[in-house]
């Protein structure tokens, strides 16, 4: 209980300081909505040329896409700025501090960097969602709508996964490039587009090693009544389940990569 | 001469010290690797769906999957951090130091660039070259001739890189932090030099656009010249678009340069 | 009460290959060795008791203090801080305990500086009286006003500092771990900080580990030191026993008048000559500083004196040349 309010208190000091820089803050808004301006004229500019792909419609793609989008700027507010930049936090010798306080170090971290310039994307992306699930004629049901937060709760978790797995590693070692955490990140710029039209081989991979298809593609296969073939047909229903087991366990690999910085790595 | 040999080995001094640290992060160059390569094959394989049918007259697969593999080949060594070094060197002052040295500040970082661009071609480039070359298809340039002016002009891609990064790393001096910036131009520069997509699947009014910019001489206008989609009577013109578009930007920059050192030197740092 | 028992700490550290050659073979495998940064060591330390941890850079003081504060894990031994296993039980440890490292802070840069003090009221969970209590004498002795409103990167280091130590000690620690937290400060600020130090120490009872390179902190502060070397307990005990027995050497610095090739010595010998400057080293057993320049101002013109004490340094060097 304490803790929670020590959370929050360090959440809004955060707050104040972003607020204290008012420039910066509307300055990455700004940046921010051209960003993702950015990336939709991309994907439209595809799919505009192509008319959709495959057996997928354009607002089909857009459902794709857009279930990316709202999960990602959901967790990245939580998880950009601290496990993501952990880095930064290890060579300026802040995170010995989080360990010699009395709560937990990620929840310190989290609550310090906590980003509030995400909220104008969470918006376009929900508002992206909506349109084109009503575009691909989704029924909006009951039980398809509780999947549908389902899904987008394993996407976060998913994402969360890979900030904190890059994090866990981030104790490990010093990085060149981008972070495991970033790569995944960086292939699912790819799997915004329906997995389908890969080979087998690289499906799986998306399926069972890096189950970043999870996210998106085999919720919607349920959620938009899509004819496709699967490696199994349970796919689309448990997807959202094992995406929200990995945020579990990325919480833990990342509480096992600080005790191995405890030992002394790094 | 003696200039020139001091010149040639500062700079290989700065590839083999980039090589070096590149070397020590030893998993993450691997893993980067990896993915660098998973990522253009799903590249290819999102184009052999979109195109394989074959209903359209304006691009191949095969086009798209040489574009695609170029692309990535030149994203790996362009790029630039000039402009958070100048930003740095202005800020705290330590520019001065750089008025006495024999190199300058701004070869200095060019070189650093170029040697970056070296030793990152080494390293990442050419193993996704080499396994595109293995696993997927990459159409040969039509001749040799149009491999020079691939090259050439890829080179002056990265002349144009350096000179947009320091020019704003100058200009953050004046308004913003340089990050701003960089966010802003890099978001910008991507439509605009064909960095994702080749400019014959872009609407009209965008790809009017981006011919009249620079950008476009980092990755699209050597791809097409590569893939021979510029002929080579449009050779020269787009070697000469390259040569007056680094005059501008060289311009700029040393009148911005002039302003922003004097400012300082009044104003004593 | 502190136990510390037959605590060691190996790091397992990358070989970095040399040359090209080298470097490519790292892409491949990797080569580590080994370093004990600390050997098996073993000390206790009373409740309200003021001690010194000394040595030279890397002789593993700040790894010890990591250890004793939970930040470390040992490789073997243990530390026991009341009762509790720190690295083993760190948030409980954490709300008895304070740390602060002088080189690095833990207040929060771009706010006021009370911002720092309510969030550690609110992290540690402190009763409002007991934290109103603490922060009136804080704020008398330390003189905190002058700078309560300050974004505290607007803080000069000897006002950063004052904020440092006071925020650490709001939740009535039993203990408190100092990384050398003078360093970088004026005489004037240092002097006040060890003051508070003292004074706080009387009044609460509170035990303080101190690591520092500056002798004067630990004289003042310390009545107990541990001189720690390559991992290894070299001299524990009394502070004043260290001075007299192995702050042996003392070096003068006399500038002269005029140049003078040669001096002429009652003891001691000129170990650095710059002309008209000249460093003379000489043994306390030999006589004072004073008389040493009486003397030599009988003979020789003199314009300036200065006089260096013996370097912790070279007091451990000694020591561990020499032993006990």
């Amino acid at each position: 209980m304490a803790n929670f309010v020590t959370v929050f208190r360090l959440a809004y000091m955060n707050l104040r300081t972003q607020m204290e820089y008012r420039l910066s803050f509307f300055i990455w808004l700004g940046i921010k909505v051209l960003s993702y301006g950015s990336e939709y004229l991309i994907v439209w500019m595809v799919l505009d040329r192509f008319k959709g792909i495959g057996s997928w419609s354009i607002p089909e793609v857009i459902v794709l896409w857009a279930i990316l989008q709202l999960s990602y700027t959901l967790a990245a507010p939580f998880l950009f700025h601290s496990a993501g930049k952990l880095e930064q936090h290890i060579v300026r010798g802040s995170l010995d501090y989080f360990l010699v306080q009395p709560i937990h170090p990620l929840a310190n971290l989290i609550a310090r960097n906590f980003s509030w310039t995400y909220s104008s994307q969470q918006l376009m992306s929900a508002v992206v969602l909506v349109i084109a699930l009503n575009a691909s004629g989704f029924d909006w049901s009951l039980p398809k709508v509780c999947f549908l937060l389902l899904t987008i709760l394993g996407g976060i978790s998913f994402y969360a996964f890979t900030f904190l797995f890059g994090g866990a590693l981030n104790f490990r070692m010093i990085h060149g490039g981008r972070s495991i955490g970033g790569n995944i990140r960086w292939l699912m710029d790819l799997t915004q587009y329906p997995i389908g039209i890969y080979p087998k081989q690289l499906q799986a991979f998306l399926t069972f090693v890096v189950p970043a298809a999870m996210i998106n593609y085999y919720p919607a296969v349920y959620l938009l009544d899509k004819q496709v073939e699967l490696f199994h047909p349970s796919l689309p229903l448990i997807s959202p389940l094992v995406e929200i087991a990995l945020g579990q366990i990325g919480i833990r690999l990342f509480t096992k990569g600080l005790e191995w910085y405890q030992s002394g790595g790094g | 001469m003696a200039g020139v040999i001091g010149t040639f080995r500062t700079y290989t001094t700065f590839t083999l010290y980039f090589l070096k640290t590149r070397f020590v992060y030893r998993a993450s160059f691997w893993i980067n690797l990896g993915f660098s390569f998973l990522f253009l094959l799903m590249q290819v394989y999102l184009w052999k769906a979109l195109l394989g049918a074959g209903t359209f007259t304006d691009t191949t697969a095969s086009e798209m999957i040489t574009y695609v593999v170029l692309a990535g080949v030149i994203r790996n060594f362009v790029g630039s951090g000039a402009a958070y070094a100048i930003e740095d060197r202005l800020l705290s002052g330590d520019i001065v130091f750089d008025f006495i040295r024999p190199l300058s500040f701004r070869v200095q970082m060019l070189l650093n660039d170029l040697g970056s661009a070296f030793s990152s071609f080494l390293l990442q480039s050419a193993p996704l070259l080499a396994g595109a070359l293995l696993f997927v298809g990459v159409n040969p340039p039509p001749s040799l001739l149009h491999f020079l002016g691939f090259v050439l002009l890829t080179l002056g891609g990265l002349i144009i890189s350096f000179y947009t990064s320091y020019i704003i790393g100058l200009v953050a001096f004046y308004t913003m932090k340089a990050e701003y910036i960089d966010w802003l131009v890099s978001t910008i520069s991507s439509f605009l030099s064909g960095r994702y997509l080749p400019f014959w699947l872009y609407p009209g009014w965008l790809r009017a656009i981006a011919e009249l910019a620079p950008f476009k001489l980092m990755f699209y206008t050597p791809i097409s010249v590569y893939m021979g989609r510029t002929p080579l009577s449009e050779l020269p013109e787009a070697l000469l678009t390259m040569v007056v578009w680094i005059l501008i930007l060289v311009t700029v920059e040393f009148m911005l340069w002039k302003k922003t050192t004097n400012r300082l030197v009044v104003q004593g740092g | 009460m502190i136990e510390v028992v037959n605590l060691s700490k190996t790091f397992r550290v990358l070989e970095g290959k040399t040359g090209f050659v080298g470097a490519v073979k790292n892409l491949f495998s990797r080569d580590y060795r080994y370093v004990d940064a600390v050997r098996d060591i073993s000390f206790t330390v009373k409740q309200g008791e003021m001690l010194g941890l000394i040595g030279p850079n890397g002789a593993g003081k700040s790894t010890t203090i990591k250890m004793l504060s939970g930040i470390l894990m040992p490789t073997s031994g243990k530390a026991l801080v009341n009762g509790i296993e720190p690295y083993k039980n760190r948030q409980e440890n954490a709300m008895k305990v304070s740390v602060v490292f002088g080189q690095r802070t833990k207040l929060w840069w771009d706010l006021p500086c009370y911002e720092s003090f309510e969030l550690h009221r609110v992290m540690y969970r402190i009763p409002e009286k007991i934290y109103k209590q603490n922060l009136d004498e804080f704020m008398e002795f330390l003189e905190l006003e002058e700078f309560w409103s300050r974004p505290v990167r607007q803080l000069s280091l000897g006002q950063r500092m004052r904020a440092e130590i006071s925020v650490s000690l709001l939740h009535n620690p039993e203990v408190i771990y100092l990384d050398e937290p003078t360093i970088g400060m004026d005489a004037v600020a240092k002097e006040r900080i060890r003051q508070f130090l003292i004074n706080t120490n009387k009044s609460r009872n509170v035990t303080l580990i101190i690591t520092s390179h500056d002798m004067a902190d630990i004289e003042k502060l310390c009545s107990r030191v541990i001189i720690i070397d390559h991992g290894q307990i070299v001299y524990e005990g009394d502070f004043d026993e260290i001075r007299h027995r192995y702050g042996r050497e003392r070096t003068m610095v006399v500038e002269f008048g005029e140049e003078y090739p040669e001096i002429e010595l009652p003891y001691g010998t000129v170990i650095k000559d710059e002309g008209l400057k000249k460093s003379i080293q000489f043994l306390r057993e030999q006589g004072t500083a004073i008389d040493l320049i009486t003397t030599l101002g009988k003979k020789y013109v003199i314009k300036d004196v200065s006089i260096q004490e013996a370097e912790i340094e070279s007091i451990i060097r000694e020591i561990y040349e020499h032993g006990m």
